[in-house]
């Protein structure tokens, strides 16, 4: 009977091992080749280089990509789509790899060439797709708009999810394209208490929507909503990100309702705010909080503070008269933020007129204050 | 002289527009400029550096946000290279407009604060830079320093991952060249897996066929016809298994669901405990015990379709 026992427990250990191999084959790391290598280029390390570039789509030869090694130019592809790196043109050990075109993901790697005889590229294109470009990125401010695949029911409080934004690609281009003219390239007239200096504002912005069919955000997850990652990860030198939900529905009754707009200031290449679609005013007056870091100026528990240079509310009455002295406007535009009717007192001042679009913000302008704010952020370009 | 200043003109010109056309000057668009990445938890006890690190990108304009905390990216003699200002980022500020009953419309205030949240700061590359600090502005503290050099040192971590690049790109090694990652292959390990439960799985069938001197018996099936179960071949054969009939069944397994390891453990435990497993050949072999002895194994391990059969002949035994 001991001996069965034995012979029992080392089967028992053997069963355990096969188990464990298993496990392993399931956590250990893939080997950082594809299982498609081929041996059918032989020779020393060092050699020519041969890269072939593709569009993922339709695997057609693309023309015009760039690569870098260690942030340098080493060339570009033909009409073939092939790029030769020649032997001893690129430096031994781990490079920086970039290969770069226009319209496409970049491709990013730290990779040891001498490792490698070719390399097939399949470029995948971009997911942003501009929309009004008036200069190079770094010379505009750069407005992304992003889908969001959920909207809002104020009236029963509830969120409404779909797969995807409703519509679809052609429907939210069409949405932002008409957002985009109800604001930002809006008549300077009805939006600037100074129309004269709006007139080349326009001219002043970049604009792009993202779109790759699978990422959306979530307008309702918290007062801003989320972005995914992977937008982040594709869109680093967005000035202003716009979270486009189709269109908040019934009435707001109390928080629960959630807010129709809100912007969320998360440091710097991250700001973004929320708005439903056909909401042409308050995307305005969020434009506000969002690129010109514009404050509320009704009375409310919303976030006060003094928005040096060129702020449109003071933290004291003088500090306001003073500046509109000096900025030749009535100091008694000056007034405090209340509202008497709801026995609300701000310990801030503001001096731009009614209907003030950061007021009101459903309908109104950019007073002399705000205008001199956004005047001073766009002159830079 | 003025003929001499226009063919300078037109020289100048031509080197102008061959500037312009060579690929480099193309391709200057300002899409493959690299940038730092830095991300910071801020909550009400201050800011923490979470990661940082460089990218390739485009970097925000750093003039447009206006806020109370500023930030500096400086090179060694803390000369700033870059200067921005940021706002409370704890904040949400949201609006909502209220209809009223008679029609008119006012904005109502719906702010949001989060105790700790975090914030990407995206700048420019510059090789000179060395800190980047981030100052309360109202009450001249220091909230966070970090160190650029160790930045520009490394990709950073919010980057997409390196995988992704081989996911998509095919290598063409030499012979002998060397590849990361495990130098077993997964599928190794697999494979031994499998051929090591196998060996042990068919010993065990093999060892269980033997008789047991305990006189315990399971019975040990692959799933057979048994529909084609008949009065006569029951008869037939009920003599190759008369010599069990003495043993006590203590289970029945159908190793149809010998897929499951689940049942595989179980089958072993079984028989670590002193049962002893005949192997049929089919599930006539089984049923036919089962009639041949009148014996209810306490256990009873089938498929569907089987109980039912083997309930029934049971019942009709």
């Amino acid at each position: 009977m001991q001996k069965k026992w034995r012979i029992n427990l080392i089967l028992l250990v053997i069963f355990g091992c096969g188990m464990l191999c298993i496990f392993l084959s399931g956590i250990i790391p893939l080997p950082k080749t594809p299982l498609s290598v081929r041996f059918e280029q032989q020779g020393p390390p060092g050699g020519d280089i041969v890269f072939r570039a593709r569009d993922a789509k339709n695997q057609t030869p693309l023309e015009g990509v760039s690569y870098y090694i260690d942030d340098t130019f080493a060339g570009v592809s033909g009409s073939d789509g092939i790029f030769v790196l020649r032997e001893g043109s690129y430096p031994v050990g781990t490079v920086m790899f970039r290969a770069a075109r226009q319209g496409y993901r970049d491709w990013i790697s730290q990779i040891d060439l001498a490792e490698i005889c070719s390399l097939d590229l399949d470029f995948e294109e971009s997911s942003i797709h501009p929309v009004l470009i008036n200069g190079p990125p770094d010379r505009k401010i750069d407005v992304v708009f992003v889908p969001s695949d959920t909207a809002f029911n104020g009236s029963t409080r509830t969120k409404l999810r779909y797969a995807g934004y409703p519509g679809g690609r052609e429907q939210f281009a069409a949405d932002v394209s008409r957002f985009i003219n109800r604001t930002f390239l809006a008549s300077p007239s009805l939006m600037y208490e100074n129309a004269s200096a709006a007139n080349a504002y326009p001219g002043k912005f970049n604009f792009y929507y993202f779109w790759d069919g699978q990422t959306f955000g979530d307008a309702f997850d918290g007062c801003a909503g989320t972005i995914p990652e992977r937008y982040w990860e594709e869109v680093t030198f967005g000035d202003l990100t716009i979270l486009l939900y189709p269109k908040y529905y019934g009435r707001y009754l109390d928080p629960a309702s959630q807010p129709i707009g809100c912007t969320n200031t998360n440091g710097l290449g991250n700001v973004y705010l929320k708005i439903a679609a056909d909401q042409y005013s308050l995307g305005i007056h969020e434009t506000g909080h969002g690129l010109y870091s514009l404050m509320d100026t009704y009375c409310g528990n919303t976030y006060y503070r003094e928005n040096d240079p060129n702020p449109n509310i003071w933290s004291s009455e003088e500090k306001c008269r003073e500046d509109a002295v000096r900025r030749v406007r009535d100091p008694d535009g000056c007034r405090r933020i209340s509202d008497d009717s709801a026995g609300c007192r701000k310990d801030f001042w503001r001096w731009d007129p009614d209907p003030d679009i950061m007021n009101e913000a459903y309908y109104g302008k950019f007073g002399s204050a705000s205008t001199d704010r956004i005047q001073g952020i766009l002159a830079g370009y | 002289m003025r003929k001499k200043l226009s063919w300078a003109a037109v020289a100048g010109v031509a080197l102008a527009l061959l500037l312009l056309c060579t690929p480099a000057a193309a391709e200057s668009f300002g899409a493959w400029q690299k940038i730092f990445i830095v991300d910071f938890i801020f909550d009400d006890h201050g800011v923490t550096e979470e990661s940082s690190g460089i990218w390739y990108g485009t970097a925000p304009d750093p003039g447009i946000q206006a806020g109370p905390i500023e930030g500096t990216l400086a090179d060694s003699g803390n000369r700033a290279l870059t200067k921005f200002y940021l706002r409370d980022p704890r904040y949400q500020v949201g609006d909502a407009l209220i209809e009223h009953d008679d029609g008119t419309v006012s904005v109502a205030e719906y702010t949001q604060y989060t105790p700790a949240v975090e914030i990407r700061v995206v700048l420019p590359y510059s090789p000179d830079a060395r800190t980047l600090t981030l100052v309360d502005t109202g009450t001249g503290t220091t909230l966070a320093t970090v160190d650029m050099v160790q930045a520009g040192s490394r990709l950073a971590e919010t980057a997409p991952e390196e995988l992704e690049f081989y996911e998509h790109a095919t290598f063409v090694h030499r012979p002998g060249s060397g590849t990361s990652g495990s130098i077993i292959p997964p599928w190794l390990f697999l494979g031994a897996g499998l051929v090591l439960i196998a060996g042990a799985v068919l010993f065990t069938l093999r060892s269980a066929r033997r008789p047991d001197p305990a006189g315990r018996a399971a019975l040990w099936s692959r799933a057979g016809a048994v529909t084609r179960l008949a009065g006569s071949a029951v008869r037939a054969r009920a003599a190759g298994f008369a010599g069990f009939c003495k043993r006590a069944v203590d289970a029945l397994y159908h190793t149809s669901v010998l897929i499951n390891f689940a049942l595989i453990f179980a089958m072993i435990f079984v028989m670590l405990q002193g049962s002893f497993v005949i192997a049929g050949h089919n599930g006539e072999e089984i049923l036919l015990v089962v009639l041949v002895c009148l014996e209810i194994p306490a256990l009873l391990l089938l498929d569907v379709s089987l109980i039912t059969t083997y309930r029934s002949l049971v019942n009709n035994a």
